[in-house]
């Protein structure tokens, strides 16, 4: 059948500029950086959860670029350890200082290093009476007010002080501090140190770790983008080729989240290659498999390729950035996009000489009842909170869209837009009694399973599933970080505030909580060696009362068997506190401290325009959360982000139940309320069958599950409406919908392939949807008792 | 007759003198010659358990605060001094470092730049008599006067010389009886060492205690 030009030129023209345009669009984009690859991308940068706005600003911040790398120099024959971890020390200091000359460092340093240590134990020293004094006159004003004494404030205060010292001479750490006592006998500084021990442990301040010697780095650049990965690694490899200079057997383990995020992302590249070529390759051998003539399922190819241009030109112009996994999973629109192709090409003619108008007229109401109810409950995903299930929103609505325009344009241009189909493809069993008994069966069974499966089902929703798993890269990780310290059998706890004094007066709040919960662990945080902020207003009155305090506590010391005189020092600078007129204000303390902080130490607080933090360490094994009201967490990002996909999968669940809610009501409103029925039944009994055979199969399911299921139902929706329409007619159901069935599954059995665990979830869960509504299309009418239907190719 | 006896008193004093005195250089050839039936003995006696008394000595206070307890040492497993009075708490130094474990069981690492440390990390060869860990870092004299014996270690680190100080060992045969940590007259550590018992094996429970 020829079409006419002027119907084939126009079809074309518009076919053309659409391509053209969309071809356009996406040459202007730079695709590095619209396409993302960062985990955090996939939460919203408004995230109304405080902890894990805080875990994606932590992760964004200095965190994220920490190097840890560890130096190994092979023994010697007749070496000492001493020798070889001086030798260790030598090569450390060379691979820090070749690796810091890279611009895509920002700083590095051995561990061994005290530098850093030593610049914030004298910075506190300097400042021990803006830093240390508030607090410790607070406490020592509560003992007071417990003890029941009845000696003056400043009597007690000296006796206290004297009895506090004599008793820490005999401490074992006593001899480090010596020196500094008698500028120090209130024993300001000691005690810091006493209370931040296990800090001191950390392995911030160890700079050797069995073999090994630790380099701690820090990259310029943020380890998910390009520049803070191929260049850091050049660093890397760079400063050890520099090291094996001197130091020739010099080896380097080394993590680091770029490490882990360039793996991930070339991973994942790969899969989106893989996962869309061997998607379309199966859709295409479907198609060549089902039609007479072979080249001519060349026709369905522009079809998914205009789905997939439409999906992409959308979603890369509505968002600024796009997660990579909208892609992956993206690459099931060839399976659904085909459809079009499939219900337009090989639609029986209604006579030889049908127009391709005439047909597209006659199709045009399933073709857009199905593509339109899809695309209605795709649409509502566009309010999820979740980023990408937006993208994945617009994705696949833009894509069916744009398919279902690609199929009517593309077959308009050409002539003779029919393509029939194999005969076994059509073939039908007959009804006879044994089978119409053995499809009742079946269908009884698979309603069991929809009945009662269900509700064995789990759901555990684990941000780890949305990677590619890296077992080597993280093992090394594991190994990496258990060299610098950081073990199970420690808790890192993040106290936050908008300001610096809300974060410190949360601490407090948080310190009091841990004491009470686990009185048995020792906590170290460097907010003990800041005031809060009611302290630091309260110190020029505290002072005032201790006028009287300098002849007391010489008399005090005397008594306690110290010579009072060998304090000077300290009442000197106390003489000085004391006539001191102004202070500096809280936000400038803090600050002051801040600036203090090099290298690993600038970890332990965070000081930012609307948001700080402090970092608190605690040798305990897991156990409870702390109070939401204490505005502390832990550190573990996988806890707290998996908590927020379990959220966003009811979020994902009541806005797929909306959805599917109006794609029901539309075809209620399309078919009235009796065949409406039984469209929707179909969809629906293979999502139930689908979640009953996973829930008895002791599947545990996630949020991709769930949307894998709804774009599972939208799809089985698209054969009810079309068996629907053929049954209408007095007609068996078209091939297309056989096809249609198969080409999604094989789509979606790849996807199942998948490395990315919530990607082969979101594909196997389709796959098996799609198969039941096929099913349940099939056996249908072969349970009922009704009389075969024709042959609608006959 | 009176300066004569003068001079017989100070002829029988120089013995005296020679034992309290710096005594000769310690090189690894001496080592090797001479001093090895000792260094070897005191090197090759296995665990440890004495008892000591420790007398710090601060600028700042007019006499020493004492303090007694338990030491222990482990060739595999380093050196403890379980401190009894006045305060009961533990101090381990091994090969990752020192810890202190307070009466609760809480362990806390010490900076491996602090004074102390710097001290007790020398402790652990000295009380070994490890001199292949002990030449690189020490200048050592050596003096003996019958069963008697005494090293003198001193920090070849010009830096961490002052910190340390001297670092002396007294003993007889093959116990140490006596250690001293000296920075100044008034600013020096002496631990005596009584009751030594060598060759012993440590409990499970006691290592699990005392030992890292």
């Amino acid at each position: 059948m020829r079409e006419p030009p002027r119907q084939k030129w126009t079809a074309r023209l518009i076919l053309m500029l659409l391509v053209a345009a969309g071809v356009g669009w996406l040459a202007t984009i730079d695709l590095q950086k619209k396409v993302s690859t960062d985990i955090l991308d996939l939460i919203p940068t408004d995230e109304r959860s405080p902890e894990v706005s805080m875990v994606r600003t932590l992760a964004g911040q200095e965190q994220a670029r920490v190097l840890m790398i560890a130096v190994r120099v092979a023994p010697k024959a007749g070496e000492s350890g001493a020798e070889r971890a001086e030798r260790g020390d030598k090569a450390a200091a060379i691979y820090a200082q070749a690796l810091a000359l890279s611009p895509s460092i920002a700083e590095a340093t051995p561990l061994s290093d005290s530098a850093p240590r030593n610049a914030l134990a004298a910075a506190i020293f300097t400042q021990r009476f803006d830093l240390l004094l508030p607090g410790w006159l607070a406490e020592k004003s509560r003992q007071f007010a417990s003890s029941g004494s009845k000696l003056p404030w400043n009597s007690w205060l000296a006796e206290k002080t004297a009895a506090d010292l004599e008793a820490y001479l005999s401490k074992p750490e006593a001899m480090a501090t010596q020196d500094i006592l008698p500028s120090d006998p209130l024993l300001l500084v000691p005690g810091l140190v006493g209370k931040s021990g296990s800090l001191a442990g950390s392995g911030v301040s160890s700079g050797h770790s069995g073999d090994y010697t630790l380099v701690w780095a820090r990259s310029r650049f943020s380890p998910l983008v390009p520049e803070g990965q191929a260049p850091v690694f050049a660093a890397i490899d760079a400063a050890l080729a520099k090291t094996r200079e001197s130091e020739p057997t010099s080896t380097v383990k080394w993590t680091g989240i770029a490490r882990i995020a360039a793996a991930s992302r070339a991973r994942i590249e790969h899969e989106v290659t893989t996962l869309n070529m061997l998607s379309l390759i199966l859709v295409i051998a479907v198609a060549a498999l089902c039609v007479r003539k072979v080249h001519r399922a060349v026709h369905l190819v522009p079809v998914v390729l205009g789905s997939l241009l439409g999906a992409w030109v959308a979603t890369t112009a509505a968002f600024d950035r796009v997660h990579i996994l909208v892609f992956v999973v993206g690459s099931l629109l060839a399976g659904v996009a085909v459809d079009y192709g499939f219900y337009i090409f090989l639609q029986p003619l209604s006579r030889p000489d049908e127009a391709y108008l005439e047909r597209a007229s006659r199709l045009i109401k399933p073709l857009l009842a199905s593509a339109l109810t899809t695309v209605i409950g795709f649409s509502f995903l566009l309010w999820s909170e979740l980023p990408m299930i937006r993208q994945l929103g617009i994705f696949v609505s833009a894509g069916l869209i744009a398919a279902l325009a690609a199929a009517l344009l593309w077959f308009a241009q050409i002539d003779n837009s029919h393509l029939e189909t194999r005969a076994f493809i059509r073939k039908r069993p007959a009804a006879t009694p044994a089978r119409m008994r053995a499809a009742r069966a079946i269908l009884i069974l698979g309603g069991m399973v929809a009945l009662f499966g269900p509700w064995k089902l789990h759901w555990k929703d684990d941000i780890r599933e949305l990677e590619i798993p890296t077992p080597e890269l993280n093992e090394n990780d594991t190994q990496v970080r258990g060299l610098f310290g950081e073990t199970d059998g420690r808790v890192v706890y993040l106290t936050r505030g908008t300001s610096p004094a809300e974060a410190r007066a949360s601490l407090e709040s948080f310190l009091k909580w841990h004491g009470g919960a686990f009185p048995a662990s020792k906590v170290a945080t460097l907010g003990y060696a800041l005031p809060t902020e009611e302290e630091w207003d309260a110190l020029p009155k505290a002072l005032q009362a201790l006028g009287g305090f300098e002849p007391e506590l010489r008399a005090a010391l005397s008594r306690h068997g110290f010579e009072a005189d060998s304090f000077s020092p300290f009442f000197d600078s106390w003489k000085s506190e004391l006539a001191r007129g102004e202070r500096p204000t809280y936000a400038a303390l803090v600050a002051k401290l801040d600036s203090a902080l090099k290298g690993p130490l600038s970890s332990l607080l965070h000081v930012g325009s609307g948001a700080s933090w402090f970092a608190t360490i605690s040798e305990q094994g897991a156990g409870m959360d702390p109070p939401a009201a204490t505005n502390t967490v832990t550190d573990s990002q996988l806890q707290n982000l998996n908590r927020l996909f379990s959220r966003y999968r009811v979020s994902a669940l009541e806005l797929s139940s909306v959805g599917l809610g109006f794609v029901g009501a539309s075809v209620f409103v399309l078919y009235g309320f009796r065949r409406g029925i039984r469209i929707f039944a179909i969809p629906a009994g293979a999502c139930l069958f689908a979640f009953g055979v996973f829930g008895l199969a002791g599947a545990t399911l996630n949020l991709f599950n769930l949307l894998g299921a709804f774009l599972g139902v939208c799809l089985s929706h698209n054969y009810a409406i079309f068996s629907a329409e053929s049954q209408g007619r007095g007609e068996e159901p078209p091939p297309s919908i056989r096809m249609s069935a198969v080409a999604a599954a094989s789509s979606f059995g790849v996807l199942s392939l998948s490395r990315i665990p919530v990607v082969a979830a979101l594909g196997s869960t389709v796959a098996v949807i799609v198969l039941a509504a096929l099913a349940i299309t099939e056996l249908t009418p072969l349970a009922s008792r009704a009389e075969s239907p024709k042959d609608p190719a006959l | 007759m009176k300066r004569a006896l003068t001079v017989f008193l100070l002829l029988a004093l120089v013995p005296c003198v020679r034992a309290a005195g710096p005594g000769e250089p310690l090189t690894p050839e001496s080592a090797a010659g001479e001093w090895k039936p000792l260094l070897t003995a005191l090197a090759t006696k296995g665990s440890i358990r004495a008892s000591f008394t420790e007398r710090r000595y601060f600028p700042f206070r007019h006499d020493p605060t004492i303090l007694t307890g338990t030491l222990r040492v482990s060739p595999e497993r380093g050196l403890s001094l379980q401190y009894m009075n006045p305060e009961p708490s533990v101090l381990i130094a091994d090969a990752t470092g020192i810890m202190l474990r307070d009466a609760s069981g809480h362990d806390s690492a010490m900076p491996a730049d602090s004074h102390q440390a710097g001290a007790i990390s020398s402790l652990l060869p000295i009380m070994r008599f490890d001199l292949a860990a002990l030449f690189p870092k020490f200048n050592i004299l050596a003096q003996r006067t019958g069963p008697d014996w005494r090293f003198q270690f001193t920090s070849k680190d010009a830096q961490a010389a002052p910190a340390l100080g001297v670092i002396t060992v007294v003993g007889t045969d093959e116990n140490v009886r006596h250690l001293e940590f000296k920075r100044s007259e008034h600013q020096r550590i002496e631990i005596e060492v009584e009751d030594t018992q060598a060759g012993v094996s440590f409990s499970p429970s006691e290592v699990r205690q005392y030992f890292r």
